[in-house]
């Protein structure tokens, strides 16, 4: 029985090794490899951008009932942002430290991205207003509603702002 | 005289002949092989690839390339080869890896994105690759991120490169 074994086991063996012999050459795999190492790397970033502008709000008609002029309104500008980080808030500001007459802007966020919008900012002074708030690894944009405001007791007159507007961590 | 000339003349030919007939030859089996040779290489590491810049308003940043790398394959194999490539772990979601290797041997794939194959799952990158050798073929990265991935800090990934039938 051991012999029979013996036999058949040796058998098999010669029955691999002539086939291995007869196989053709490109049945074999053959494999080569090489390698490379990437670095990769994502700074932080923090874009703004408008889109529209420079634009001119004149406060020209009274309110009859009132007595008092009307307010300007011009939402033709749009705010464009992009942030990779978390937790950062759009800022506005004016270069007049005490305007003359009443300039007030509002964020209105029916645009696409993370973020929420303040109420109306009057800006009254020179120092940065919070506009958008939870602006979160994201692109987005929102119309701006800008208004001005005029009292009859403030005669004619012009007024040039320049407005910043800051993407800073929050 | 004239006599004596001629029987000299037939017996120097004769022994000529004789010398003609005695050469001698020894031969030798010379077996020649050439084994399979399957080889590719690169020419080092590409420059990091660090995004840093965007558009306001678009997620997708500005993406970075690098060119700075070649390979050089040599084979004589076959005619349907072909280079694979693959990641050692795949990238995170909002990151990608694309590559290029140029090819005058196969036909290029073109641009590839790498970002999710891993060693099983090896993309083709040059196919029909024909016997012979390819020097100096370069090759592409280009790595691209969204905003709303997040920053990424210095991350390595090892790209392997197969030469493969």
């Amino acid at each position: 029985m051991k012999r029979i074994l013996k036999n058949i086991t040796l058998d098999i063996v010669i029955v691999i090794a002539l086939h291995g012999a007869f196989l053709p050459q490109h049945a074999y795999s053959q494999q080569a490899t090489s390698t490379q190492v990437v670095t990769l790397r994502v700074m932080e970033l923090n874009k703004i951008d408008l889109v529209g502008g420079p634009l001119t709000l004149q406060v020209n008609s009274i309110n009859d009932d009132a007595g008092e002029p009307n307010p300007a309104i011009d939402a033709s500008t749009k705010l464009l942002w992009t942030s990779n980080g978390d937790a950062r808030k759009i800022a506005v500001g004016t270069d007049i430290a005490s305007p003359r007459f009443i300039l007030k802007i509002e964020a209105e966020k029916s645009g696409s991205g993370t973020g929420v919008a303040e109420p109306e900012v009057t800006l009254s002074d020179n120092s940065p207003h919070d506009l958008i708030l939870g602006v979160q690894r994201s692109a987005g944009s929102c119309k701006l509603k800008f208004t001005a405001m005029a009292s009859v007791e403030e005669g004619v007159g012009s007024e040039s702002h320049l407005i910043t507007y800051t993407i800073t961590g929050g | 005289m004239k006599k004596s000339i001629v029987v000299a003349i037939i017996i120097g030919s004769a022994f000529a002949v004789q010398a003609a007939f005695a050469q001698s030859t020894a031969t030798q089996s010379v077996n020649l092989t050439v084994s399979t040779v399957y080889k590719i290489s690169t020419s080092g590491n590409p420059a990091a690839l660090t995004v840093t810049t965007g558009s306001a308003g678009t997620d997708a940043l500005t993406s970075v390339s690098d060119n700075s790398t070649t390979y050089s394959i040599t084979q004589n194999y076959g005619n349907a080869v072909k280079v694979t490539a693959n990641l050692d772990a795949a990238l995170q979601a909002g990151y990608t890896l694309t590559i290029n290797l140029a090819s005058t041997k196969g036909t290029s794939a073109g641009t590839v994105n790498i970002s999710n194959a891993t060693s099983g799952s090896a993309l083709s990158v040059v196919t029909g690759i024909n016997r012979g050798a390819d020097a100096g073929q370069t090759i592409s990265y280009t790595f691209s991120a969204l905003a709303s991935a997040g920053m990424l800090t210095s991350t390595t990934r090892t790209v392997t490169l197969t030469l493969t039938n």
